[in-house]
């Protein structure tokens, strides 16, 4: 049915995922108590994850609010209509991401070295 | 075959692969965006060997553009479309020129590859690096749909056995 090279193929998949994984990880050794939120690549704003808050991102998308929380910041609500970022769960690690591809948004978690103006 | 069948057999192959798309959007395994089956690579596959993997590549095409405007959004559109663009080139490559695989190998690399296409797109449009965080995910998601609609595909290619085409399989 299968064939060796069909084993030794998913077996390579497998292992080159789990490293990319690993690799993935050194993105969260950065100090990380900044969300960044980014429209259309280009930097929307940074907000800081030790206050607690609900921040509204309008753009011309639609809408959404991110919600910042005990340390973690989670997608509210958002105009979109799959609605995958409210379920993308709760992010609070330089190696998670929040994606709204509707809305054009990107939200992950940065450290504080390159920060001249952060919003609180 | 004359062209106005393989016309016909053509539209019949996008409209399958555009049934079993919605049909598989019912189900809730919305973990990330783009983690699906995949039930249509499974027409994909059939196409490869049945119609010769060009017609197999602007089918699956067609089938992704249409699917985008009609089940997602038009922001979709690019996702869809470079996933089967690229998925389809390779699996039809690896069947004609690799006569090494059996169609779940096959399903598999078109599987993660139809992912790949999409992150690389999501990193394209958002100029952001840190997407590549979902690739891990996304592969491994892809082996195991690409697992599942390649047996499917090969039990449906057993059937298939005394039509006339292209390419043998090897099972």
């Amino acid at each position: 049915m299968t064939t060796k090279y069909d084993r030794i193929l998913i077996i390579f998949l497998l292992v080159f995922a789990i490293i990319l994984y690993c690799f993935t990880l050194c993105f969260a050794f950065d100090v990380s108590d900044t969300v960044r939120v980014s429209l259309d690549g280009k930097e929307y704003g940074r907000y800081s994850l030790l206050t607690d808050e609900d921040i509204k991102i309008s753009t011309e998308y639609g809408n959404c609010t991110l919600s910042v929380k005990n340390g973690e910041a989670e997608v509210l609500s958002s105009d979109c209509p799959d609605k995958y970022c409210e379920n993308m769960g709760r992010i609070s690690k330089g190696s998670q991401v929040i994606v709204c591809v509707p809305l054009h948004l990107v939200i992950d978690v940065v450290g504080n070295s390159s920060v001249d103006k952060v919003a609180y | 075959m004359n062209k106005g069948k393989k016309v016909v057999l053509m539209g019949i192959f996008i409209a399958l692969g555009l049934v079993l798309q919605y049909m598989e959007s019912l189900i809730p395994i919305a973990v990330l965006p783009g983690g699906k089956i995949g039930l249509s690579n499974i027409v994909t596959i059939i196409n490869i060997y049945l119609l010769g993997p060009l017609n197999a590549i602007i089918i699956a095409t067609l089938r992704a553009f249409l699917g985008a405007l009609l089940f997602g959004g038009v922001s979709a559109i690019p996702y869809s479309v470079v996933g089967a663009i690229l998925s389809s080139s390779l699996m039809g490559y690896m069947i004609v020129k690799t006569e090494k695989f059996s169609p779940v190998g096959i399903s598999v690399c078109g599987a993660v590859t139809h992912n790949l296409g999409q992150i690389i797109v999501a990193m394209a449009t958002f100029m952001s690096f840190r997407i590549i965080v979902y690739l891990p995910v996304l592969i491994v998601l892809g082996v195991l749909g690409g697992f599942i609609t390649g047996i499917c595909a090969l039990k449906i290619l057993k059937h298939m056995r005394n039509l006339p085409r292209q390419y043998k399989t090897l099972t």
